[in-house]
């Protein structure tokens, strides 16, 4: 009940949602991983020349809500202005706290997506970490 | 049960299973299915859920799920909880993010027959008039003072500008305004999401549907609401739009923040959750109803535009058309009522998500044109098969908190619809077997919301009459649709 990819992330099938899974080597991966899968749904935008930087500190009570927050971050400037992640650097994170600067790009009309993502949220939300590596999993309201 | 849960699913009749109170739970919770309704439950985490909405503080009751409940995040869409005013909690989870999302039903003087003809050019002008689909825009522009005054004015603020009737405010859950909203609460972000979304549809399950009454079952209430055989009818399915997403947003992530400071533990951080009576708690509801009265407002505009598109397009007057609002309903909302819980009569904080107020006759919260029939009750159901009209009955003040079902709910996935629809185009079926002519913005959403990725509305609503919540007044059969 997937649809894999080679890339850090995939979804899963959830019967009103988007269920995204991402993995990484560790948490810097995991959420660039994260952001490169929402974008994905948003109309990718590393094609696109980056016309907008925002600098972004992020501080949460776990690495969960920090997850769902960075989310959120690159959700509201797509919804609001069109704008679709096209590269994104982070400069550090811990469980708890993140400093990144993103860059984003216009997303012409003709490249939007078929669907309407319309939040993350915390709903069976988790961070985790085995041996090798990190994993996460967040559902998209739509 | 056909997975392994942490409680039992006890049978009390044919429409009636209960979760005893086990563990943590607070309270029972009672599910309202019939067995074939039941296997949808068994088989999603919707029972989990009403499990889990019975570990909130200050439950009152029981944590109660519709016939229509499915999956949702924290609390099950279709789910009603109410909570007592010193210990109990509001849960924007319990309330969801599309607040206030709710339906209308208006009804014209129009036979079937005289709209069939012209469906096609009507649904197409719907479609073009009425901004439809994903993130659309396009409707009223306002500054942050005018957005304001619609948030705290809710319906009324659009008929102050022509869009409607006075008498439309009788004819809307509230009179289509809750009280209490503070547009001060209100985060830039949220403005900014909402800003040129008044007056527009939305994509998804949001639609404008041109239907005809295909069967009246309560004769006598029919004729007191004006509804005849093959009526034609405009029903519409929408909320406040990414305003009243980001009012959630904002919320949860402080309520999650919150959560833990306040000693409350969450078995879902989606049911994070405020004390009633602390301040964050009344901020959220300030916010609440600022974003409720906007849907209010949007869906009095939609039927607005819906209304002055159909005159130009048949070419009628007002008065051969007769449009006329016939009920607004909430169905994603946490309100203060009085309900009565073991003979004692008790101010509650009612959520309900996915759910409809089922109000009896005689109750005192409705105008007096229902309160000799209880309230009407508007189920849509999905784009090919029906849609009902019920009203409210004792039952539900019984057992429900005034509450009934909202809709049909998804029988499976977007994914799984557009799986089972491959090849096919839903489009021409629904023209060719259905006689539906539907227009839909997304290139996707006609697969993704083909009648069967829905249950049978028939159903549904066959459990909340037989529960006792509502009664069947009349089936509309949908004829056109318009969705994002």
């Amino acid at each position: 009940m997937s649809r894999k990819t080679e890339k850090g992330w995939r979804f899963l099938d959830h019967i009103a949602d988007i269920r995204m899974e991402a993995s990484g080597r560790d948490l810097t991966e995991l959420f660039l991983h994260a952001a490169e899968g929402l974008t994905e749904l948003l109309g990718a935008g590393e094609h696109l020349a980056a016309e907008k930087e925002v600098e972004l500190a992020l501080e949460a009570g776990s690495a969960e809500e920090l997850l769902v927050d960075w989310l959120r971050e690159i959700h509201f400037a797509n919804t609001t202005r069109g704008l679709v992640l096209a590269r994104a650097h982070i400069q550090q994170i811990s469980d708890t706290s993140l400093k990144a600067r993103l860059l984003f790009a216009v997303r012409p009309p003709e490249e939007a997506p078929d669907i309407d993502i319309k939040g993350v949220t915390y709903h069976g939300l988790v961070v985790e970490k085995t041996d090798r590596r990190y994993l996460a999993r967040v559902i998209f309201d739509i | 049960m056909s997975r392994s849960r942490p409680f039992k699913l006890v049978q009390i009749d044919d429409v009636r299973w209960e979760i005893p109170k086990t563990g943590g739970m607070r309270v029972p919770g009672l599910i309202f299915a019939n067995a074939e309704l039941l296997r949808g439950v068994q088989n999603d985490d919707s029972a989990d859920q009403v499990y889990n909405v019975a570990h909130l503080p200050g439950i009152v009751g029981r944590s109660l799920a519709m016939p229509d409940v499915h999956s949702g995040y924290g609390f099950p869409i279709g789910g009603v909880a109410a909570f007592d005013l010193d210990e109990g909690v509001i849960s924007p989870g319990g309330v969801g993010y599309d607040i206030n999302c709710g339906v209308r039903l208006a009804l014209t003087a129009l036979d079937r027959d005289q709209v069939v003809p012209h469906i096609k050019g009507l649904v197409d002008a719907l479609f073009a008039h009425v901004p439809t689909g994903l993130g659309s825009r396009g409707g009223i522009r306002l500054n942050r003072k005018e957005m304001a005054a619609v948030l705290t004015k809710g319906a009324a603020w659009a008929i102050e500008q022509g869009m409607g009737e006075e008498s439309d405010l009788d004819r809307i859950e509230n009179h289509g305004r809750i009280t209490g909203a503070d547009p001060g609460v209100i985060s830039d972000r949220a403005y900014e999401r909402g800003k040129d979304q008044l007056g527009t549809l939305g994509s998804g399950n949001h639609f404008v549907e041109i239907g005809f009454i295909e069967e009246i079952f309560d004769e006598e209430t029919a004729r007191q609401w004006g509804i005849f055989p093959n009526q034609v009818t405009l029903m519409i399915h929408t909320g406040s739009r990414g305003f009243g997403h980001q009012v959630c947003d904002d919320f949860l992530a402080r309520m999650v923040k919150g959560a833990a400071k306040m000693g409350i533990e969450l078995p879902d951080r989606q049911l994070a959750c405020a004390r009633l009576g602390t301040d964050l708690a009344d901020e959220y509801l300030a916010a609440m109803s600022s974003a409720a009265n906007f849907a209010f407002a949007n869906r009095q505009i939609m039927m607005h535009l819906v209304r002055t598109t159909w005159e130009k397009t048949m070419k009628l007057s007002p008065r051969e058309l007769q449009f006329r609002l016939l009920y607004d309903v909430c169905h994603n909302i946490a309100k203060f009522e009085t309900h009565e819980v073991d003979g004692e009569s008790r101010k509650l904080c009612v959520h309900r998500k996915g759910a409809t107020r089922a109000f009896p006759k005689n109750h005192p919260e409705l105008a007096p044109a229902y309160r000799i029939t209880g309230q009407p009750v508007l189920i849509p159901g999905d784009m090919g098969r029906a849609s009902y009209v019920l009203a409210g009955d004792p039952g539900s003040m019984k057992e429900t908190f005034g509450s009934a079902c909202h809709g049909a709910g998804r029988e499976m996935s977007r994914h799984e619809a557009l799986r089972r629809t491959k090849g096919r185009a839903i489009e021409r079926e629904l023209q060719d077997q259905r006689q539906v002519y539907p227009r839909a913005a997304g290139r996707k959403t006609l697969r993704e919301e083909f009648p069967n990725a829905y249950k049978d509305v028939g159903l549904v609503v066959d459990v909340v009459q037989r529960a006792g919540l509502a009664r069947k007044i009349a089936r509309i059969r949908p004829i056109g649709v318009t969705k994002g």
